[in-house]
């Protein structure tokens, strides 16, 4: 009896919320075992210890710090153009009243269309450069933000565009308005994009071998130098890590203010 | 009623019509100039003959069942872990976090280890595939195991269900629309990584034919193969939601008989 009241209350308790850190535990475990029974000359499985050695002797080389640079440069500027483009975007066809219907199916075709598919034709048409990561980025990242908005807009629209004319907004303060009133959703779509776009960044670089971590990425494997392809791998993961806790730092002030959007 | 739906979609197949005469016309008048960017036209016949070469299907073939296979195995893996999690408090709190780092990994990253561990092989192929299908399903799992409502377990205790029973009849029918969720993402993940796979150097399937012809300088036959990805990743969605709306109108009924 008293094991079913407990059962019940903890459910109730924590049926969602953030994982305990003790959570990292079997994490840390596999780790040390690794370390600890793993051999020093496995090219499949390198010791952790020798990853770090890896990420040291990249960051001594020297080419380490611009290649985050590099990455980070690409993505931050695609996560700005994405959602300025898709903002405006999912406005412009959120408020037109046969918007839906005339582009759905194009919206709907490009958004399933993978980026990974993408990048090779970006990389012949436009060249193998930054800016080409960049389009591309921004290609396969602009969908939750424009659709979200666009979502946004159409469940805002009746009764906003009637305290609009109501009050007599015209110009830019009724922009303000109706941009203040996506804003939240806007970066709830931002929240999507973010890691999307930092993975097709580094796919980008990857795949055509512009500089950035997916570079450095990809020869370290073509050099089947095994812990430098696992420290590289932490090294993404950290800045993945970064991202999320940005995005909602980011996120958390302007939700506040303007409720959070559903 | 039934005019402005047909008027509706017919506008519907207007913007991709529009579209693709504005791509023919600005290549034709020469307002777009780059070297290798092909017209609609000549796609078409690039189609056209890969469409009459076997080894297009070949590598059609290829890629649908790598992706199909991965997210099955996804699919096995994903549920049962997310209900061992899902289903205990203890065991959430212990490797939750463990879990949360592993799927945060960009799963890019993750191909050059797998490149290193299993070379350019099927096996490449479905094990990272795989790997990028397995999280949205197991955390999904999760929290739709996590958010069954607890009068639902409380009516379960009461009317003396066994654990399995609870599990089989009130816990995953509850978590069954978000688990569909993640074995939609699931779904697309399992493509995009296959496609990422075959393009970064496993000898087979669309991406590996996209990438040659990219290489040997062919962009109309590169944009077919884009196009066809589009397309499989249009139809494997289009099916999926069609099949899940079955599944959980037939649920549905279920509940009201």
């Amino acid at each position: 009896m008293r094991k079913v009241a407990r059962m019940t209350i903890s459910r109730r308790d924590d049926g969602k919320g953030v994982a305990p850190l003790r959570g990292l535990v079997p994490l840390v475990i596999l780790l040390a075992i690794w370390q600890l029974f793993g051999s020093t000359h496995s090219v499949f499985f390198p010791r952790p210890s020798l990853w770090w050695d890896a990420v040291v002797k990249i960051e001594r080389s020297g080419t380490l710090w611009p290649s985050l640079v590099a990455t980070s440069e690409t993505f931050i500027e695609a996560i700005i153009v994405a959602t300025l483009i898709g903002a405006v975007l999912g406005i412009a066809i959120g408020s037109v009243k046969w918007g839906d219907s005339a582009f759905n199916p194009v919206l709907d075709f490009l958004r399933n269309l993978p980026a990974a598919a993408v990048v090779p034709a970006a990389a012949i048409i436009l060249g193998t450069n930054s800016k080409m990561a960049l389009v591309i980025v921004v290609f396969s990242c602009i969908w939750p933000i424009l659709l979200n908005t666009r979502a946004e807009i159409r469940r805002v629209s009746v009764v906003l565009s009637n305290v609009i004319t109501n009050v007599g907004l015209r110009g830019f303060r009724k922009q303000s308005v109706i941009v203040g009133s996506v804003l939240p959703s806007v970066l709830l779509g931002v929240r999507v994009a973010a890691p999307l776009a930092l993975i097709v960044t580094i796919l980008a670089e990857f795949i055509t071998n512009i500089s950035g971590l997916g570079s450095l990425l990809v020869s370290a494997q073509q050099n089947f130098d095994s812990p430098e392809v696992y420290g590289l791998l932490v090294v993404a993961g950290l800045l993945a890590l970064f991202v999320n806790i940005v995005v909602s730092l980011v996120e958390a002030p302007i939700v506040r203010r303007h409720g959070p959007s559903v | 009623m039934a005019q402005t739906k047909t008027k509706s979609r017919f506008i519907g197949w207007f913007a991709p019509i529009i579209l693709l005469i504005l791509w023919q016309l600005s290549i034709v008048t020469g307002i777009i100039r780059f070297r290798y960017f092909p017209s609609p036209v000549a796609v078409a016949q690039a189609f056209l003959r890969l469409a009459n070469s076997g080894r297009f299907y070949g590598n059609l073939s290829h890629t649908v069942i790598v992706t199909l296979v991965a997210w099955i195995i996804a699919t096995i893996l994903g549920v049962l872990f997310g209900l061992l999690i899902g289903l205990s408090l203890p065991v959430w709190k212990g490797v939750m976090a463990s879990v949360d780092v592993l799927r945060s990994l960009p799963i890019i990253a993750l191909v050059p280890v797998g490149v290193i561990i299993f070379g350019f092989t099927l096996r490449l192929e479905i094990v990272i595939a795989t790997y990028a299908a397995l999280w949205p399903i197991l955390v999904n799992t999760v929290s739709g195991v996590r958010q069954t409502r607890s009068e639902l377990l409380d009516i379960g205790r009461i009317i003396r269900m066994s654990r399995v029973e609870r599990v089989w009849k009130l816990i995953l029918p509850s978590a069954l629309p978000l688990i569909l969720v993640g074995l939609r993402l699931g779904l697309g993940l399992s493509l995009v990584l296959a496609i990422v796979t075959e393009i970064v150097g496993t000898p087979n399937g669309i991406g590996y034919a996209l990438i040659n012809a990219e290489q040997a300088l062919h962009p109309a036959q590169m944009f077919v193969y884009i196009l066809v990805t589009g397309v499989i990743g249009y139809l494997l969605n289009g099916l999926f939601i069609f099949s899940a709306r079955r599944i959980l109108s037939t649920e549905k009924s279920a509940e009201k008989n």
